[in-house]
């Protein structure tokens, strides 16, 4: 049952791929799941929808968008292309920009409702005690949201890890680059490769076992908020 | 622009948020001491002092404290730039910070510490609790703990928003002193909203009345108490308030004699000192008119007086009688309630010369 080099060589990209995808979403995710907290804006209901959709859509219709939007003759393509990136299918940075996609709601959404639960009037009190805006993100909003970022983070991570559909469409099956611990597990299978199936197939159980129970542990233990008005 | 030491609010603004409001003022307010806004629940005035901190974005005002401007016209600075402090209803401590982080937070951020700290956490009685969590704090404790903290900011007015509101009457009681001792001993001045008379009958030395979003008196509490003490209790519970110092202490009798301007008066003795000021609250159904000097009464108040008016009160049953106390260090105006009966068998009017006999003063603080 043991791992062979081309089973380690698609965990390395696996967590490679996850890890990126989770800071990028945590950088891109939290203005966003902060708008969607506060805003009153009529775009508010659109844009929630948007967010939402890789949460109902088969990856596959969405890998498939992405192929044609990042070909090269797809708009996205072209403007990789005439910035001289060339063009995303095929390449780990196509699946990052994939996987993002596919796990935004799994980020964006544990922090919109850590946002909306928080106490308005702490900011207002920060205000009064001369915070700026910036600081009173990172002094009160990011202190009293710990529980939503941890969830946000664990999410997206096991999440990408957990992708296949979306990575087969746009990211192929190429050793190194682009050939994730599920696509590799998908291949030992074809290949009546069982043993070496089951050996991806147990980590991959393990791994989200641990993460799930990281999640419930981390919520039991989180911060008593403030007294609500 | 006049820029005149105080505090200087002027905006008219319409807010209409599913139910239409209008907050209209226009005030000069002293820069020292205590003033107390007053007004029922929906007059505006926790408006007004949200106005003031910036909270309440208004189009278009004017808003100084002494030489520095926070909002003139539309050209405003944003909360965190304006020298204030707020003191909200509910504590409003960071909750994951401890008592002494909560303080520095507001420390850290000052443009200069404020020169007293270790003062403050003695005035505020907070040595106790300072490495607890707020949870772990009663409603008073956590309320001691705000006041600190909006203090420590080093601010150049102080706003308190009911500070004494969410508290129950025994917490309240346990706040108050810490409030007169700060009135005492920092030169901060306040801007105090409340709903309580009595609060602000303690508190205050200037006073805004507030109803419907207008501006209904403003000045000196002494002036504008009646008015407060009216609107709170209505007609059989008005009272003005008489602000004197200690001219002696009869500690055989348990009295303190009291010296204020137009007169002296005796009230049940306080823990005070010769010389210090001190304020006592006289009702007017508590006060009582004989035109011959009386004798041989129980009664330990009374005084000479003149009549300034009379006004019936709407039943047509009782008249509240206006009288002004002369004397060498000034005057002052006392009411009293009395039957319309009594008013007609005596025939008082204005400028008579009478006796006040005052059954009850309580001393306030």
């Amino acid at each position: 049952m043991g791992l062979s080099s081309a089973d380690i060589t698609a965990i390395t990209l696996t967590l490679q791929l996850a890890s990126v995808v989770t800071v990028l979403l945590l950088l891109f995710g939290t203005p966003l799941a902060w708008w969607l907290a506060n805003t009153r804006n009529p775009l508010k209901t659109p844009i929630s929808a948007l967010v939402a959709l890789p949460l109902v859509l088969p990856p596959t219709v969405l890998g498939f968008y992405l192929l044609i939007a990042l070909g090269p003759n797809g708009p996205l393509g072209q403007v990789t292309l005439a910035l001289g990136l060339g063009t995303l299918p095929f390449t780990f940075a196509g699946l990052v920009v994939g996987s993002m996609l596919y796990s935004l709601p799994f980020v964006v959404q544990p922090l919109q409702n850590a946002f909306e639960n928080l106490d308005k009037r702490q900011f207002e009190v920060a205000a009064t005690l001369g915070a700026g805006p910036f600081d009173r993100f990172v002094s009160i909003v990011m202190p009293l949201s710990k529980s939503g970022f941890l969830t946000a983070t664990i999410l997206g991570f096991a999440h990408t890890v957990g992708e296949f559909g979306l990575v087969l469409m746009i990211g192929g099956n190429i050793p190194g680059q682009t050939r994730v611990v599920s696509v590799q597990l998908y291949d030992h299978v074809e290949a009546l490769a069982f043993d070496q199936a089951h050996g991806l197939s147990v980590i991959l159980v393990i791994f989200s076992f641990v993460v799930l129970l990281a999640l419930y542990g981390s919520q039991r233990f989180q911060i008593t908020p403030g007294p609500r008005r | 622009m006049n820029r005149s030491a105080g505090l200087i609010v002027r905006f008219n603004h319409t807010w209409d948020s599913g139910r239409k409001f209008a907050l209209s003022v226009d005030l000069t307010l002293p820069g020292t001491g205590i003033t107390g806004v007053f007004g029922a629940s929906g007059s505006g005035k926790t408006t007004l002092l949200r106005a003031v901190a910036g909270l309440q974005v208004l189009n278009e005002a004017q808003i100084y404290l002494d030489e520095r401007c926070w909002q003139d016209g539309t050209r405003r600075i944003p909360t965190e730039a304006r020298r204030i402090g707020y003191v909200f209803q509910e504590a409003s401590l960071f909750p994951h910070l401890t008592v002494t982080e909560n303080l520095r937070y507001a420390s850290k951020r000052a443009p200069r510490p404020h020169p007293d700290e270790a003062r403050i956490i003695e005035l505020l009685g907070l040595e106790p609790f300072l490495a607890s969590r707020p949870e772990v704090l009663s409603g008073g404790e956590q309320q001691r703990v705000g006041i600190a903290r909006a203090l420590f900011s080093n601010p150049e007015l102080l706003l308190l928003d009911e500070p004494m509101a969410s508290l129950d009457s025994r917490r309240k009681a346990e706040i108050l002193p810490y409030l007169l001792k700060m009135k005492a001993e920092l030169s901060i001045p306040m801007l105090y909203v409340s709903h309580s008379a009595d609060e602000l009958a303690s508190l205050a030395d200037w006073l805004v009345v507030l109803d419907g979003g207008s501006v209904v008196a403003n000045g000196p509490i002494e002036e504008t108490f009646p008015t407060i003490s009216k609107a709170a209790h209505g007609d059989s519970d008005i009272a003005v308030l008489v602000e004197g110092k200690v001219k002696d202490v009869e500690r055989d009798w348990g009295l303190l004699r009291i010296e204020f301007g137009g007169g002296q008066l005796l009230t049940m003795l306080t823990d005070r000192q010769i010389g210090d000021t001190i304020r006592v609250r006289i009702q007017a159904r508590d006060v009582s008119i004989s035109l011959i000097q009386p004798e041989q009464t129980s009664i330990l108040n009374s005084m000479p007086a003149e009549i300034a008016g009379l006004e019936e009160s709407q039943d047509r049953s009782m008249v509240l009688v206006t009288a002004t106390v002369k004397g060498l260090a000034g005057h002052t105006s006392i009411l009293a309630s009395i039957t319309r009966r009594s008013a007609e068998t005596l025939s008082l009017k204005p400028g008579q010369s009478v006796f006040l006999q005052l059954k009850s003063v309580a001393v306030l603080n």
